[in-house]
Formats: C-alpha cells, sequence, structure tokens
C-alpha cells in the first residue's frame, strides 16, 4: 500500500473492509460514495473505524460531517488534514 | 420447524419484568446458553441473528434462552435511568432463569457486542461455566464515542440534524436521545471506564471470543484480549459481515457453527 496514491489505499480499504463485491479502480475519486455505491451509515462507520486503525486519526463527533465522507476525495482530504505525509509516494 | 420457543417475562431483584424466549431442544438439554444481546440500534439488527443461534443451539441438543435487557425489546424498565449495575443484575436473572428451565447442565454465557463486553467481565454473576463473546466491545470509551459519532450522522442523513440543534444527541435533563434510543448519560460514564484490553483479570472458566470482521485473521487488539484472558481462553476469526449492523441477510452461520464446537467441546471434556 505504501506505494500508492492515498486516494488508491482509500478505495482499497473500502472495498476490503465493506467487502464489496467489485475492484478498488471502479471507484472514481469524486464518486458520490452514497449517491453512486449506495454505501449507509454503517458502511461510513465502518470507514470512520477503517480510518482509525489504518492511519491512526481518531474522530470525535465536533470533527465528523457526511460531507466530509461523500467521496474518496473528500476522505483523502480529511486524512491529509491530520497527516500531511500520508500516502506520499515512497 | 424450529424447536418449541416459548416467550413469557422474569423478574428482576428490583422487580423489573424482562423479556425471555427459551428454545428449548428436543429431549434432555445437554447444556443451557443464556444469549446476551447488545443495546440500541446494534440490538434491533441482531435479533435475526441470535434467533438463529438459538434456534442452531437447541437443533443439537442446547437450551437457549434470549432475553431483553431492561428498557429494550419487550422488557420493561426505563431505557433513560438503565445503568450499567442494572445490565449485570438482568444478566443474572437471566441466568437464574435458564438454570430453572434446564436443570443441573452447565450455563454457557453467550454475548454479542456489549452483551459479550458484560459476558466476559461479569460471568461469575451467572455462576456460568464458560462464555462466549462474540465481537464484544473493547473500550468503552471508544463506543461511546463512535455512538455518538454514528448518531451525528445518521440524522445528518436523514435530514434531521437541525431538529437536533446539531448535536448529535439532545440533552433532556440527564438523558440522551442517542439516534432515537434514551440513555441515562450516568450510563454513559459507566461504560468509559470499560476497558477489556486494561483489565488485569485472567478468564477462570472456558473462554471463546470470536472476532467477526472483513479479516482472515484476528486484530492486534483481539490477540491482546486473547493473551491477557489467558489459557482458558481461545480466539476465533469469522470472515463476514457484522450481523449487528444488518437488518437484511445476516448470515450468522459461521458464527454459529464455532459457537456449537465450542459448547459441544465442552460437554465432551466433562
Amino acid at each position: 500500500m505504501a506505494s500508492e496514491r492515498l486516494e488508491d489505499q482509500l478505495k482499497e480499504m473500502l472495498v476490503e473492509r465493506l467487502m464489496l463485491k467489485m475492484q478498488p479502480n471502479e471507484i472514481e475519486d469524486a464518486d458520490d460514495l452514497i449517491e453512486k455505491w449506495g454505501l449507509e451509515s454503517v458502511q461510513l462507520m465502518e470507514i470512520v473505524v477503517g480510518l482509525e486503525e489504518v492511519f491512526g486519526i481518531e474522530l470525535g463527533d465536533d470533527d465528523f460531517s457526511v460531507k466530509k465522507f461523500r467521496t474518496i476525495a473528500n476522505i483523502a482530504s480529511v486524512v491529509r488534514e491530520r497527516d500531511p505525509n500520508a500516502g506520499a509516494q515512497s | 420447524m424450529p424447536n418449541p420457543e416459548t416467550p413469557g417475562f422474569l423478574t428482576a431483584a428490583d422487580g423489573t419484568p424482562l423479556h425471555g424466549i427459551y428454545h428449548a431442544p428436543a429431549g434432555k438439554a445437554k447444556g443451557v446458553c443464556v444469549i446476551a444481546p447488545p443495546l440500541f440500534e446494534e440490538r434491533k439488527s441482531a435479533y435475526g441473528g441470535l434467533t438463529l443461534l438459538a434456534r442452531a443451539l437447541a437443533e443439537r441438543g442446547f437450551g437457549a434462552f434470549r432475553f431483553d435487557f431492561r428498557g429494550s425489546g419487550e422488557s420493561g424498565g426505563d431505557a433513560g435511568q438503565r445503568r450499567w449495575n442494572h445490565l449485570v443484575e438482568d444478566l443474572k436473572t437471566a441466568g437464574d432463569a435458564a438454570r430453572q428451565l434446564a436443570k443441573d447442565v452447565p450455563v454457557t454465557l453467550i454475548g454479542t457486542r456489549l452483551g459479550g463486553t458484560l459476558a466476559l467481565a461479569h460471568s461469575s454473576a451467572v455462576n456460568a461455566k464458560a462464555v462466549v463473546a462474540i465481537a464484544p466491545v473493547l473500550k468503552g470509551a471508544t463506543e461511546v464515542r463512535l455512538w455518538r459519532l454514528r448518531s451525528k450522522m445518521r440524522a445528518e442523513l436523514s435530514g434531521k440534524e437541525n431538529e437536533q440543534t446539531n448535536a448529535p444527541s439532545t440533552t433532556k435533563g440527564e438523558i440522551l436521545d442517542l439516534d432515537g434510543f434514551p440513555v441515562a448519560k450516568s450510563f454513559f460514564e459507566d461504560l468509559k471506564p470499560v476497558d477489556l484490553l486494561g483489565a488485569s483479570q485472567q478468564a477462570a472458566i472456558p473462554t471463546l471470543v470470536i472476532q467477526v470482521s472483513h479479516r482472515e485473521k484476528a486484530s492486534g487488539e483481539y490477540e491482546r484480549l486473547q493473551e491477557q484472558l489467558g489459557a482458558p481462553a481461545r480466539l476465533a476469526c469469522i470472515r463476514a459481515l457484522p450481523f449487528w449492523e444488518r437488518v437484511d441477510d445476516a448470515d450468522v452461520s459461521g458464527i454459529a457453527e464455532c459457537v456449537l464446537e465450542f459448547v459441544t467441546q465442552l460437554i465432551t471434556d466433562r
């Protein structure tokens, strides 16, 4: 994972953790995960937990808004805000 | 047709009526299992899966007693007044009932999520001979934070965030509205110090911890829990979607097989 773009790492994490029957590269950075891929609150929560486990990012309710988790690009921004080096090319 | 399922009410020591359902095996029970559910939204979603688990146990000759903690399901009691010690009391009441329903056989305590945490921490209150904890909540403080976050998320997704004054939960006196479920503020305070990974007590009875996730192998936290619980503890990792988060297509077959193997082995070892 270390040599991949952060966005690609996030797509892999999403497909793996949610056990989705699809390939990570089917998801575009700007896809609306709720509208296009039908993610629900339970799955968004799994992403939140994944960010904690994989990137060590702990979110409180004040940090959270659905908008920040609607697209891979937005989630990547959340990660970079807390860790500017996340997903840097190795 | 499933084995007979008998609903009824128990009475906790303080008079609170608790609803339970006994799944009887054909013939004399080899053992009896008390099934402690999760709380809040997870209880609703887990209902179907835990019913299937109880039926699977009954089919293999074990009595299975499912119940609702006070303030949830069909049990009485005020959810807004519920504290951690009430849950321990309810667990004990359910254990006593199971012992009456299937006499002179060992009791195994099976808990899911917060029910699993209770089972691990308070098996002695039930005088259980074994414990199964399915995806127990490991750290209360983390779970409280995630519950609040989930509540805010659901409010946003349903367009109700403004009704909740932009807060994850509304406060009415000392009672919080957690995604539609009343919770005593003090219950969260009770839960915050609960830390299975920080506890020093080793398991005194055979214990099975089941991690249910996308993983093929158990996570570091679960391995730490097993190590801490010591020799009587086994750790199983089931790759499946969490049934306590899904009302539809909950597949508990892998979990049920794992539990059945464990309780059957206990009988063989007696």
